[in-house]
C-alpha cells in the first residue's frame, strides 16, 4: 500500500499539507522586511542563517487578507527550485502518513483561488486536509494576474 | 558509466587549462624561438592530451593531437625551425582541439568537428621547409641559432635545474651535497668523505656530518635544504580544486557567524565578566580572521584573464599588419572571482581597440619617428581600496577635435559647449552610446557598440572607466574596479519606517533640508533643489517605493549619479556608512528592478539595496537635460574655465573670492586684533598676520557687524599669509559667465550675477597688496613685521 508523508499546517482554520520532501524546515520568525512594489502575496524578507529568504503570505494566495506581521509568524520553508522560499501559515500541524486510497480530487464545489492551489483532498480522521501544489503556492505573480 | 562521465569532466577541465597555457607558451615561443624549455613544455601538454584522449577513446582528438605533437617534435629536435607560420599552424591545431573539447562537453561526441583540414595544414608545415627549403633566409639563421644556443649553454641551463625538461617524471630533487657544492659552501672531497661515512654506517644526516666536522656553515645547509624542498612541492601538490558554490556557502556561514559573534559580545558586555569578555574578544578576532581568509579564497590573480590576451594581440596585429609588443605589469594583482569574469570582456575589447585604433601601422610609426613596433602595456595595481587596470598604448593618441566634431554631428554636444569643455571631458564622449570615430568600420571594432558597453559593464560592478591621451604619445584606458562584489561600501538610510541601503559609489554628496536656508521647491509639481545655483531634479524615495509620502522639512537629499545622470533622492534620515555583504535577491524580485540585492544589517534584519540607476530610469528623469547637466558640472570640477567662488557679505554688498586663492577660513576674537603701525594684525600660528578689512578697501563703510569675532579669509603663498576681513561667509558658488561686466571701481575685477544676486568679484592681488605691500617681493621677507 503506497503511502506518503505530509507536513500539515493551518491557514484560516483549514488544514493544508505539503509532501515532507519539499520542506526544508519549519520555524517561527518575527522580523520581516517588507519589499515595496513587490506583488501583494510577498509578506517580506527575513534572515535565515545569513541567507535572505522571501516569505509568501499563504493567506493572500488563498484570497484572504494579509497576515499582520507584527509578532512571530510560522514559516514553512520549502526547498524551492534552487532557492528556498517560505510560506507564512497560521499554525503548524503534525507530519502524517497518508495512504493513497484516502486521496480524492478536490471537490467540485471548491472554487476561487483555493481551487488553483490544491491538487486534492485527503480524508483524515475527523477532518479534511487539502494537499497544496507547491509551485502554485509560492508563485507570487499568480494572484496578481 | 557515471564514473567515466566524471573522468571526462576532469579531462575537459584539465585540458582547457592546458590549452590556455599552450596558447601563452606558443606566443612566447614566437618571441624566443630558441627556447627548448617552452617547446618541451608545449610538447608535454599536447602529449598529455593525446594520451588521455586515446585512453578515453576520442580517436579524432587523438589524431589531431598526434599531428600537433609530430610537428612539435620536429621543432624540438631542431629538424625544422620555429617560424611565425609554424606557430600559426600550431595555434590553429590548438583551436581545433578546443572545438573538439567543446563538442564533447556539449553532446559527448567529437564526430562533428572537422579535423582533416587542420591535419593537412600541419603536414604541409612539416613537409614545406624540408622539401622546398622554402624561406631559405629564415632557415639558415635559425639553423645557426640552434648550435649557438647550445654553446651559450649557461643561460638556458640556469632555468633547467628547477624543471629538467623532457621527462616529467624525473626526480627533481637534487642531493643536498650537490647543492652545497654548487653553492660553493662545501668542498666536493668533504662531501664524498661524508657520503662514505654514511655508507659505512653513520646514521647521521649528510648535513649534520658536514656541520659537526665544521666543513660547512649552518646557514648554507638551511638554505640548501630549503631549495631542495621548494621544487618538490609543485602547484599540483599544494593546490586543490574547490567548488565556488562551496566557497559561497562558507562565506554565508561566516557572515552569520559574524552576526552571532556581535550578539554574543553585546550580551557578554552586559554581564561584565572579564573572563567571558576576553573569550568573546578572542572569538571576535578569530571570526574576523576567518572572514578575511574566506574572502581571500575567492580572490584570483588578474593573470587569469590576461592569459588569453597575448594570443588576441598576436592574431589581431598579424591580421592588421601591425607589430605590437604586449607588456604586462602586476599580473599577481588579485580580484574577486566574480569580478574577474565581469572585467574580462571589457578588457578584451579595450585591448582589441588599442591594437586596432591606438597603435599605428609600422609605416606611420616610422614616419612619426617611433619604432615600427608598438607597445601595449597592461598594468594592474591596488589603489585605495580599488584595483586599477590600465590598458596603455604608445600610438597616435585620441584626436580631441575629431571627437568633438563627431559628438556635435551625432547631437551629443552643442557646438557652443565644445569651446568651454575640458579635453578630458571631450575624450570621455567616446563612452556615449552610439559614438564611434573610426573612419572605416573594421571587423574588429568601430561599430559604435563597444566603449559604451565597456562603460556600462564596468559601472554595473560598481567600477568606473576613464581615458586620457597625449597626441602622438598614446592613450591610457583606465578601469577602476572594487576589490570585491560581495562587500560594498554603502550608506544606510531611513525612509518611513524602513531602512534601505544605497551603494556609496553612486553618492556624490548629502544636503540637509531644514526648510529655511535650504528647501525643496516645485517646478510645476516636480520637486527640485537648487544645488549651488543649478536645479537638481529630485526623486522622493517614499513616493518611488509607493509608500506614504512624508514632508519636505528635516529631510536629506542624497545627490546621486548613475548612468551619466545626476539627481537628488529625498530620504528621511541618513544613518551611517558601513561595509555590507551583498546577497543575491530572490529571482522573483528581479522584475521590480528597484533593488540591486539585499544584505543583512547590523541588527540581523534584512535590508534592501537600492539600484540607483533603475530608480533614476523609473522616475522618468529626462535623459538629455540631465546629461548636459553632468557634462557642464564635470567641466566645473575639472580644470575648466568655471571658477568656484567663495561668496562673502561685506556690508550690504556681496563679494566673491576665487576659491583657489583661499587657503583657510578663520574666526578671530576681536580682542586679539593688535596694531602695528597703522595696520591691524593678529598673531596666527606663530606668525604675524596682517589684516585688511574689505569694507575699508572697497569703500563700503557701514556698521561694523555685531559679535565678538570677525570672519576672515586667509590667503597663503610662499610661507606668507594675509587675512581679508569680511562680515560674513555666505556660500560657495560656481561662476556663471553671464551678465558680467568690467568694474570701474577700485579693488574689483568685475561683477556677475551669482545665485540671483549681483556679486562683485574681488581683485585678490590688490586686496593682498593693500594688506601687505611687500607680499609678492621675496627679498623683503624679513621686513614683514615692520611693513
Amino acid at each position: 500500500m503506497a503511502s506518503r508523508q505530509f507536513a500539515t499546517f493551518e491557514v484560516a482554520g483549514q488544514l493544508f499539507g505539503v509532501e515532507v520532501d519539499t520542506v526544508q524546515e519549519v520555524l517561527s520568525y518575527n522580523e520581516y522586511t517588507p519589499v515595496p512594489l513587490a506583488p501583494p502575496a510577498v509578506g517580506g524578507l527575513f534572515n535565515l542563517r545569513g541567507q535572505v529568504i522571501a516569505a509568501v503570505d499563504l493567506r493572500v494566495q488563498l484570497g484572504l487578507a494579509r497576515q499582520a506581521l507584527t509578532g512571530p509568524v510560522m514559516n514553512v520553508i520549502l526547498r524551492g527550485d534552487g532557492e528556498p522560499v517560505s510560506l507564512l501559515v497560521d499554525k503548524i500541524g503534525e507530519v502524517v502518513d497518508l495512504d493513497d486510497e484516502t486521496f480524492e480530487p478536490p471537490p467540485d464545489t471548491l472554487s476561487g483561488p483555493t481551487r488553483e492551489l490544491v491538487v486534492g483532498t485527503f480524508k483524515l480522521d475527523g477532518r479534511l486536509m487539502l494537499a497544496l501544489d507547491v509551485n502554485q503556492a509560492v508563485d507570487t505573480y499568480r494572484a496578481t494576474n | 558509466m557515471e564514473d567515466l562521465g566524471e573522468i571526462v569532466g576532469e579531462f575537459l577541465m584539465e585540458s582547457h587549462e592546458n590549452l590556455d597555457q599552450i596558447d601563452r607558451d606558443l606566443v612566447s615561443l614566437e618571441q624566443e624561438p630558441d627556447s627548448r624549455d617552452l617547446i618541451s613544455r608545449i610538447f608535454r601538454a599536447i602529449h598529455t592530451i593525446k594520451g588521455t584522449s586515446g585512453f578515453l577513446a576520442f580517436s579524432r582528438l587523438e589524431k589531431l593531437a598526434h599531428a600537433g605533437e609530430s610537428l612539435l617534435s620536429r621543432l624540438r629536435d631542431g629538424v625544422q625551425p620555429v617560424t611565425p607560420e609554424t606557430i600559426t599552424v600550431l595555434l590553429v591545431t590548438i583551436d581545433g582541439v578546443r572545438s573538439i573539447l567543446a563538442s564533447i562537453e556539449e553532446n559527448g561526441s567529437e564526430a562533428e568537428v572537422d579535423i582533416d583540414s587542420i591535419i593537412v595544414k600541419v603536414n604541409a608545415q612539416m613537409n614545406a621547409p624540408a622539401a622546398a627549403g622554402a624561406p631559405a633566409a629564415e632557415t639558415a639563421p635559425a639553423a645557426e641559432a640552434a648550435p649557438a644556443a647550445e654553446t651559450e649553454a649557461p643561460v638556458p641551463l640556469e632555468e633547467t635545474p628547477a624543471r629538467p625538461a623532457p621527462d616529467p617524471v624525473a626526480d627533481q630533487r637534487q642531493p643536498l651535497g650537490q647543492i652545497l657544492v654548487d653553492a660553493g659552501a662545501a668542498q666536493p672531497s668533504d662531501v664524498s668523505s661524508a657520503l662514505q661515512q654514511q655508507i659505512e654506517g653513520d646514521e647521521r644526516k649528510l648535513g649534520t656530518i658536514l656541520l659537526e666536522e665544521g666543513k660547512t656553515q649552518p646557514a648554507a645547509v638551511n638554505e640548501a635544504l630549503q631549495s631542495q624542498a621548494a621544487p618538490k612541492r609543485s602547484i599540483a601538490d599544494s593546490a586543490i580544486r574547490v567548488d565556488v558554490d562551496l566557497l559561497d556557502t562558507l562565506l554565508n556561514m561566516v557572515g552569520e557567524l559574524v552576526l552571532a559573534r556581535n550578539q554574543l559580545v553585546r550580551g557578554v558586555m552586559e554581564i561584565g565578566d572579564t573572563t567571558l569578555v576576553r573569550s568573546a574578544q578572542r572569538l571576535g578576532m578569530i571570526t574576523s580572521e576567518l572572514q578575511a581568509g574566506i574572502m581571500k579564497t575567492r580572490m584570483q590573480p588578474i593573470e587569469h584573464i590576461w592569459s588569453k590576451l597575448p594570443r588576441v594581440v598576436r592574431d589581431l596585429s598579424n591580421s592588421l599588419g601591425k607589430q605590437v609588443q604586449l607588456v604586462m605589469q602586476g599580473k599577481d594583482t588579485e580580484l574577486d572571482r566574480s569580478l574577474l569574469e565581469a572585467v574580462k570582456d571589457p578588457l578584451t575589447h579595450l585591448v582589441r581597440n588599442a591594437v586596432d585604433h591606438g597603435i599605428e601601422d609600422p609605416d606611420r610609426r616610422t614616419a612619426a619617428g617611433k619604432g615600427a613596433e608598438g607597445t601595449l602595456t597592461l598594468r594592474a595595481y591596488h589603489e585605495g581600496g580599488h584595483v586599477a587596470v590600465e590598458v596603455a598604448d604608445d600610438g597616435a593618441g585620441l584626436d580631441v577635435d575629431r571627437i568633438a566634431a563627431k559628438a556635435v554631428e551625432k547631437g551629443l554636444l552643442r557646438p557652443d559647449q565644445v569651446a568651454n569643455m575640458d579635453r578630458r571631458d571631450i575624450m570621455a564622449m567616446v563612452f556615449q552610446p552610439g559614438f564611434s570615430t573610426a573612419a572605416k568600420v573594421t571587423n574588429v571594432s568601430g561599430r559604435g557598440v563597444g566603449m559604451d558597453v565597456v562603460k556600462t559593464n564596468i559601472e554595473n560592478i560598481g567600477g568606473a572607466v576613464s581615458v586620457d591621451s597625449t597626441p602622438g604619445e598614446g592613450t591610457v584606458w583606465r578601469l577602476t574596479i572594487p576589490l570585491t562584489l560581495a562587500i560594498i561600501q554603502a550608506l544606510t538610510v531611513d525612509c518611513g519606517e524602513h531602512r534601505y541601503v544605497v551603494p556609496q559609489v553612486a553618492v556624490l554628496e548629502l544636503v540637509f533640508i531644514d526648510g529655511q536656508s535650504t528647501k525643496i521647491e516645485y517646478a510645476s509639481g516636480a520637486p527640485v533643489y537648487r544645488l549651488r545655483g543649478k536645479l537638481l531634479p529630485l526623486i522622493r524615495l517614499d513616493r518611488a517605493l509607493g509608500l506614504d509620502v512624508g514632508g519636505d522639512q528635516g529631510v536629506y537629499i542624497m545627490v546621486l549619479q548613475a548612468d551619466g545622470r545626476r539627481f537628488g533622492m529625498v530620504v528621511d534620515r541618513v544613518l551611517n556608512t558601513e561595509e555590507v555583504v551583498v546577497k543575491a535577491l530572490n529571482t522573483r524580485f528581479k522584475d521590480i528592478g528597484l533593488y540591486a540585492g539585499a544584505t543583512i544589517l547590523g541588527d540581523g534584519k534584512v535590508g534592501l539595496i537600492l539600484d540607483v540607476s533603475s530608480l533614476a530610469r523609473r522616475s522618468h528623469l529626462a535623459v538629455d537635460s540631465e546629461r548636459e547637466n553632468v557634462v557642464s558640472n564635470s567641466k566645473a570640477s575639472g580644470e575648466g574655465k568655471m571658477q568656484r567662488l567663495l561668496v562673502t557679505a561685506v556690508g550690504e554688498r556681496r563679494v566673491a573670492i576665487p576659491l583657489d586663492t583661499v587657503t583657510r577660513l578663520e574666526e578671530f576674537p576681536k580682542d586679539r586684533i593688535e596694531h602695528a603701525g597703522s595696520r591691524e594684525v593678529v598673531q596666527y600660528r606663530g606668525q604675524i598676520l596682517p589684516l585688511v578689512r574689505l569694507s575699508h578697501l572697497l569703500g563700503a563703510y557701514g556698521e561694523e557687524p555685531e559679535g565678538d569675532t570677525v570672519s576672515v579669509v586667509v590667503y597663503s603663498e610662499g610661507g606668507k599669509s594675509v587675512a581679508l576681513v569680511v562680515d560674513r561667509i555666505v556660500d560657495i558658488a560656481e561662476n556663471s559667465t553671464t551678465a558680467r561686466r568690467d568694474a570701474e571701481e577700485d579693488g574689483l575685477v568685475g561683477t556677475a550675477v551669482i545665485q540671483q544676486r549681483v556679486t562683485e568679484l574681488l581683485d585678490v592681488r590688490r586686496a593682498i597688496l593693500a594688506a601687505d605691500p611687500n607680499f609678492y617681493s621675496d627679498a623683503m621677507d624679513d621686513m614683514l613685521v615692520e611693513a
